[in-house]
């Protein structure tokens, strides 16, 4: 059995009006706020690339592993692996770039695995490759563990030895 | 919040008994929605720790997956038409690509200047001392051999550790 009240001694009032909440407070922390977050965001994220030089104490100059990686105008590839050569990818079109980088990486990766300890490469640039083609070949070197890349400029392309020269 | 219009005091006098004032309430609510919003997008995109490098203009950054953060140094741009030490123009970029010699001399002689500078100001404060750091915002476009001379001649000012910004991915 429920006893319910049965609302005899209940006064009649008129509807009860809600309180508002008092939002200045939070509109002044707002207003302090938004500014100086503003003024410390970066809308553009920019980051560091970290690059190591010849003679500076790189990782690379100190490596068992001369690991190179040779980028031209036309070509990509790996070199400086005791008892394995690779062959140079032409990299003389956007496809062919793309194929060429995920063949590197692959190599890399594989090597990587042989030489677990070893970090740093050496990159070896021609100079009319473009700055971005070159920040590529960093990331997929340090992507694959190595650390940072030494940068190494290449001397402009050799002439072909004349037929019977030495090498 | 309770507000109330303007000249209401002089009218509530002249107002007859038992006539109700006219209250005007603003209503924060959606402003304060808007600003919630606009302070969740600001917390996601605030730099902690590090500093803040903002792009040159009219430099294309190469993009990366490094996720690295700077510390304060000296910035040096590379757009395709100058090279800029320190938000000063140093020399044309084309004179740089023409260059027979790897140091460039209107660069060395910015960087020698932003030497100095840093150097005078650790000569007051030991928390700024000059370490040979610097960043290069370097346009994607640009060869290789113009940004291998730009750090030759900036190791030959005493600038070794360089660092080079990029768009992250």
């Amino acid at each position: 059995m429920s006893l319910r009240p049965s609302g005899r001694g209940k006064k009649r009032r008129g509807p009860v009006e809600a309180e508002d909440l008092n939002l200045l407070p939070l509109m002044s922390l707002f207003v302090a706020l938004v500014p100086t977050l503003l003024y410390s965001a970066v809308f553009v994220p920019v980051s560091a690339l970290g690059i190591d030089f010849p003679g500076t104490g790189g990782a690379a100059s100190e490596a068992p592993l001369a690991l190179t990686v040779r980028l031209t105008e036309t070509t990509v590839g790996l070199d400086g692996v005791p008892g394995r050569v690779y062959a140079q990818r032409d990299r003389s079109s956007s496809e062919t770039w793309t194929a060429a980088m995920d063949t590197v990486r692959t190599e890399l990766a594989e090597l990587r695995t042989a030489y677990p300890t070893t970090s740093g490469a050496i990159l070896v640039v021609s100079p009319m490759v473009p700055y971005r083609d070159v920040v590529t070949v960093m990331d997929a070197v340090r992507e694959s563990g190595f650390g940072n890349s030494t940068l190494l400029g290449a001397a402009a392309a050799p002439a072909a030895p004349a037929e019977g020269a030495a090498p | 919040m309770r507000g109330y219009l303007p000249h209401t005091m002089a009218m509530n006098r002249r107002r007859r008994a038992g006539e109700e004032a006219v209250v005007a309430r603003l209503s924060l609510t959606s402003l304060i929605d808007i600003f919630t919003v606009l302070l969740l997008f600001l917390l996601k995109s605030l730099v902690v720790g590090g500093a803040v490098v903002t792009p040159f203009p009219g430099v294309n950054l190469p993009p990366s997956s490094s996720t690295a953060s700077f510390k304060e140094s000296p910035v040096l741009v590379v757009t395709r038409d100058h090279v800029v030490v320190d938000g000063t123009s140093a020399c044309p970029t084309s004179d740089v690509l023409n260059s027979e010699r790897l140091k460039i001399d209107p660069v060395e002689a910015a960087l020698a200047e932003v030497r100095a500078r840093s150097e005078r100001l650790a000569e007051k404060s030991a928390a700024r001392k000059f370490e040979g750091k610097l960043i290069v915002q370097a346009d994607e476009a640009i060869p290789f051999h113009v940004l291998q001379k730009i750090m030759y001649t900036s190791q030959t000012v005493g600038f070794y550790d360089i660092t080079l910004a990029v768009i992250q991915k």
